[in-house]
């Protein structure tokens, strides 16, 4: 798992708290953004992007990874690829959102899977947009933009 | 005899253990050249993501990824494996940046090289590239067209894929003729080179629609392919090309060798929404009791969705037909558009129809007043 500039080792611990991760405490921090996808060159693509702009930015390559980095920080956003290792990106977004969040993330699909039903069922557990692959990086930021506000 | 013996056991020992040694050597060689590689790898891989995530962003210009390129040429292959990655994620107008960056002569020169090779390995490898390509320069293209006479299918698939970059028709309908002139070759690869050869550009549209039934009529293609071309062109919507895929339905003498071509025909129509294809459809079900042109006309009449073509769907009902027309006619029925019941308010129902196939449509429909008439 990535943040800016520094990389996590969650293991199969349960995170305690968040100062030793590098990001600021939910009340006076940026934004944060986390994306749970496994294609390194995306994640890398997205880092720089979201570091230019006023967001905290962190990425995790695997579903149980993502999971419990998304249980640790409470991002604002999560922007969650459906095929991934490990756990299945619908089980990563139904956990989410059966877990006691203070305020629970704005959750964005950006996946390749574009059939009628995998949209439906994206909807149907809780995802608040869902995109489909190919995508456009600016329409991405655009409604990421839009559920923040 | 003793001494002789002992002597040969310590030589035995001996060239035993110089033989481990030498194989402890290599595979120690051999690993640390396989990790030096998978290092030297995934280093290059950091630094061509950077670079090419800078040129994304409208950080580095293209001479500078241009010359990292020329001066790392023996990662080409991994520099192209990311660009087509991430292009393949990409749509608008960071797309069109990676397919500038692929167009450079650097890429292009290493790839025809390959192409070039006797090695069929090597070959393939280049064509792979060229199919990534949304734009082909004319003089790429006679590289590759040579290759649409080669004699391994798999390569002339390649090839034909890679041409469908032209943006000359002609050169896209030599590609898709050579490809089909192989009777070895597969259907699914007539579709996935013909999903390639519609252009976005709809001023072509007209001549690839003729092109395309210059092919249909081919006597030196097999008739699979012609019937292969026939459904894309429904499914692809060359709808000003519809009339003549009626008149060609019309005129089709209907024997053995010709059923799937027929029925290919009309699922094509079908696709095409071309209302006159009912007519054509009664007048074949006079005389033709082929499960492939039933199954395709069933298709068609749904799809073509007017009064008429409902009605003759529930002619499909009949238990003169098999039960597997009868259920697929009634699926039909059940999925047409609720607007239609109101057309078929009065029945038409065969009078033998199958009741429990009839207590289905119905019950699925949920509507009593629907067929209120049987």
């Amino acid at each position: 798992m990535k943040t800016n500039q520094l990389t996590l080792d969650i293991g199969d611990r349960e995170p305690a708290g968040l100062p030793d991760y590098g990001i600021k405490p939910v009340s006076i921090r940026d934004p944060l953004i986390l994306m749970i996808e496994d294609n390194e060159i995306l994640l890398e693509l997205f880092n720089y992007k979201f570091k230019s702009l006023p967001y905290d930015f962190a990425t995790s390559s695997n579903g149980w990874e993502g999971l419990k980095v998304a249980k640790t920080l409470s991002p604002d956003i999560i922007l969650l690829d459906l095929v991934l290792p490990g756990l299945p990106g619908l089980s990563v977004l139904k956990s989410i959102r059966e877990a006691p969040f203070e305020v629970q993330p704005k959750i964005i699909i950006l996946s390749s899977k574009n059939r009628e039903k995998d949209i439906e069922d994206g909807f149907e557990l809780g995802a608040d947009d869902y995109m489909t692959k190919p995508f456009m990086m600016k329409e991405v930021l655009i409604r990421v933009r839009r559920l923040l506000k | 005899m003793a001494s002789q013996a002992i002597d040969l056991l310590w030589i035995g020992i001996w060239l035993l253990g110089c033989i481990t040694s030498i194989l402890i050597i290599v595979a120690i060689f051999t690993r640390s050249v396989k990790k030096w590689r998978a290092e030297r790898r995934e280093s290059r891989k950091k630094e061509y993501s950077t670079i090419l995530i800078g040129y994304l962003t409208g950080n580095i210009r293209m001479d500078k990824i241009e010359q990292f390129i020329e001066n790392h040429p023996d990662s080409i292959g991994l520099m192209f494996e990311l660009s087509n990655e991430l292009q393949n994620n990409l749509r608008g107008n960071d797309k069109q940046k990676i397919q500038k960056l692929l167009s450079l002569p650097v890429f292009i020169n290493h790839y025809i090289r390959l192409i070039e090779s006797r090695s069929d390995k090597k070959v393939l490898r280049g064509l792979i590239f060229f199919r990534e390509l949304e734009w082909l320069a004319r003089g790429h293209i006679q590289k590759i067209r040579p290759l649409l006479n080669h004699k391994e299918r798999y390569i002339v698939h390649a090839a034909a894929i890679a041409i469908m970059a032209s943006e000359d028709v002609k050169d896209r309908a030599y590609a898709l003729r050579s490809l089909c002139r192989n009777k070895d070759v597969t259907r699914l690869a007539v579709y996935e080179v013909l999903y390639r050869f519609r252009k976005r550009d709809k001023e072509q549209w007209l001549d690839e629609g003729k092109h395309l039934t210059l092919l249909i009529t081919d006597p030196d293609l097999p008739i699979s392919h012609r019937t292969s071309i026939a459904i894309a062109m429904g499914g692809m919507g060359y709808y000003y090309h519809a009339r003549y895929l009626l008149d060609l339905l019309r005129n089709t003498p209907l024997d053995d060798k010709n059923v799937p071509f027929i029925a290919g025909l009309i699922e094509s129509l079908g696709m095409l929404h071309h209302p006159e294809t009912i007519l054509e459809i009664q007048r074949l079900l006079l005389s033709v009791n082929s499960v492939l042109i039933l199954r395709a006309s069933i298709h068609a009449l749904a799809k073509i969705d007017g009064k008429e073509g409902i009605e003759l769907l529930f002619h499909f009902l009949s238990q003169k037909y098999d039960l597997q027309i009868q259920v697929e006619a009634a699926i039909h029925i059940i999925n047409i558009d609720i607007l239609a019941y109101e057309w078929i308010s009065e029945t038409f129902i065969p009078d033998d129809a199958n009741p429990e196939i009839i207590r289905q449509i119905k019950a699925e429909i949920g509507n009593e007043n629907f067929l209120a008439g049987v």
